[in-house]
């Protein structure tokens, strides 16, 4: 195929490719992580339409790449696992990242807590200007608010202040992974609540608070109070946890811990 | 988790035996030189501190105490921040305590705080003790947002000493309560310690570790005390200051 003919492919694959994008831009996929998911895709089809088309059942990693122009190392690194995201790419994440690692941890944006404090979008410092100025340079800090509260990261407050909701980057809102998410965490819940049913002499911890009845009014109170105390407390658990982790290693299989703390709220 | 340690540097005539008057003594004379150890590190002299402990000895009654004056400011300012944060008039819809608008109107405002708790102050000089000390900070030409709701003292050498005559007195009297307590476990008042020796990166990675447990600690406290304080049963009743005080320390 020629230099045009590539051309005018390259524009028609673009509006099947277009809306695609979107769904990656919603679901806060990067670019280099969509290419790696594509390259992925691309070696895993391409293996497929081989063997198909061929009538040889497993072509060669070599063959694979002449088709792909993706290096045979990769092919076979590639081939060796599921489609998706290569881990690489993965750990890279989201720029924007940094910035919300920054705020929870850079102590110019602590409170005497150690907590990360609303900031001004502009002034006075320290500002969510000065925050993106100084760990994401070259970035327009009202881009990465914009993308930050577009992910439900950042809480935009009266008087142009802004209140951090999350240390990591993840969009919010009803998306595949959050789907995922949730059906982990009620499969951990049910399987501690089974094994206690099943082993009421080796049970797990489930314990609960009693109701208590509390005016609507005062409610924003109430859970403030209760993501800021459960946030402390989950935190030095698994600081305390992983500290008795590391201090006994064994060779004897182990068990996978975790503590989920969820809060219930029912209408009277 | 409580660990008692012995470090060699006891007195040898003062044992388990010895009567409770020479062990007594002799701890008095170890808190005396720790005092003074101390208060040595303030710039004070050797001579200067036998003028004043002379003169501390002798009962004066009605003698105006020097650390409430010098800590009346700061507590005014925590008193202050104690409504912002406690009363649900001045919170937002968040449930964290509002930017304050700093003149008086309608609603709550930053004006109202000043005057209950700085009584013939003007409100920008308020404004200005709260951004020094850093407790607040202001949003646009008129309005406040709170930004810590703990006074600190760091860096501030008579805040600090102040802070400290007041951290003993309160040690004593909890000291002072637990002596009198019998035998039954839970009739003393908490009093707990832990030590460990560690380097001093893990000290810094601890710092980190239980910096928001210690201000959960403080904040939950304030909270129970401060709604019982202001519950219609309590108050017709005579009170006394109760808290608790949490530090991290190193030896």
């Amino acid at each position: 195929m020629g230099r045009s003919g590539k051309a005018a492919l390259a524009r028609a694959a673009m509006s099947a490719v277009e809306p695609l994008v979107e769904i990656f831009l919603e679901l806060g996929l990067t670019s280099p992580e969509a290419e790696s998911l594509l390259r992925s895709v691309f070696v895993h089809k391409a293996r497929d339409w081989l063997a198909k088309s061929a009538a040889t059942p497993e072509p060669s990693d070599v063959r694979v790449s002449l088709v792909t122009g993706v290096h045979r190392n990769f092919v076979r690194r590639i081939l060796a696992e599921p489609p998706g995201i290569s881990a690489a790419r993965e750990q890279k994440g989201h720029p924007a990242s940094r910035v919300l690692e920054a705020w929870h941890s850079d102590p110019k944006y602590l409170d005497s807590s150690g907590k990360p404090r609303d900031l001004s979008e502009r002034e006075p410092e320290p500002s969510f200007h000065s925050l993106v100025l100084e760990h994401l340079p070259g970035a327009s800090p009202g881009m990465v608010l914009a993308e930050l509260h577009r992910a439900g990261l950042v809480q935009l407050l009266s008087e142009h202040r802004l209140r951090v909701r999350n240390r990591t980057f993840r969009m919010q809102g009803i998306n595949p992974g959050n789907i995922g998410e949730m059906g982990a965490q009620a499969r951990e819940l049910l399987e501690t609540l089974t094994h206690n049913l099943r082993q009421p002499d080796a049970p797990r911890f489930h314990d609960s608070t009693r109701s208590i009845e509390i005016d609507a009014v005062r409610l924003p109170i109430i859970r403030d109070l209760i993501a800021r105390r459960t946030g402390t407390f989950l935190t030095a658990m698994e600081q305390e946890l992983a500290v008795l982790a590391g201090s006994v290693r064994s060779r004897r299989a182990g068990k996978r811990i975790k503590v989920a703390l969820t809060a219930v709220e029912t209408e009277r | 988790m409580s660990r008692t340690t012995t470090n060699g540097r006891t007195r040898a005539a003062v044992t388990a035996k010895a009567g409770d008057k020479i062990v007594i003594e002799a701890l008095a004379g170890e808190l005396l030189s720790v005092c003074l150890a101390t208060l040595k590190t303030y710039g004070l002299s050797a001579a200067k501190l036998v003028e004043l402990a002379a003169s501390a000895s002798v009962d004066r009654p009605g003698r105006k105490s020097a650390f409430t004056a010098v800590l009346a400011e700061a507590e005014c300012l925590a008193n202050l921040l104690n409504k912002w944060v406690e009363n649900p008039n001045y919170r937002d819809a968040t449930g964290r305590p509002a930017v304050l608008p700093l003149v008086k109107g309608k609603g709550c405002s930053f004006a109202a705080l000043a005057q209950e708790f700085f009584p013939g102050w003007s409100v920008a000089d308020v404004v200005g003790f709260g951004t020094k000390t850093r407790v607040l900070e202001r949003v646009g030409r008129d309005k406040v947002a709170m930004i810590n709701s703990t006074v600190l003292f760091t860096g501030n050498a008579s805040l600090i000493l102040a802070h400290l005559i007041r951290s003993v007195r309160r040690l004593f009297s909890t000291g002072d309560f637990n002596r009198r307590a019998r035998s039954a476990l839970l009739e003393g008042w908490p009093d707990r310690t832990s030590i460990v020796a560690v380097s001093d990166e893990d000290f810094s990675e601890f710092i980190k570790f239980i910096r928001p447990q210690v201000s959960d600690w403080a904040e939950m406290s304030n909270r129970w005390l401060f709604q019982r304080s202001q519950s219609t049963k309590s108050r017709s009743r005579k009170k006394r200051e109760a808290g608790l005080q949490i530090f991290v320390f190193r030896d």
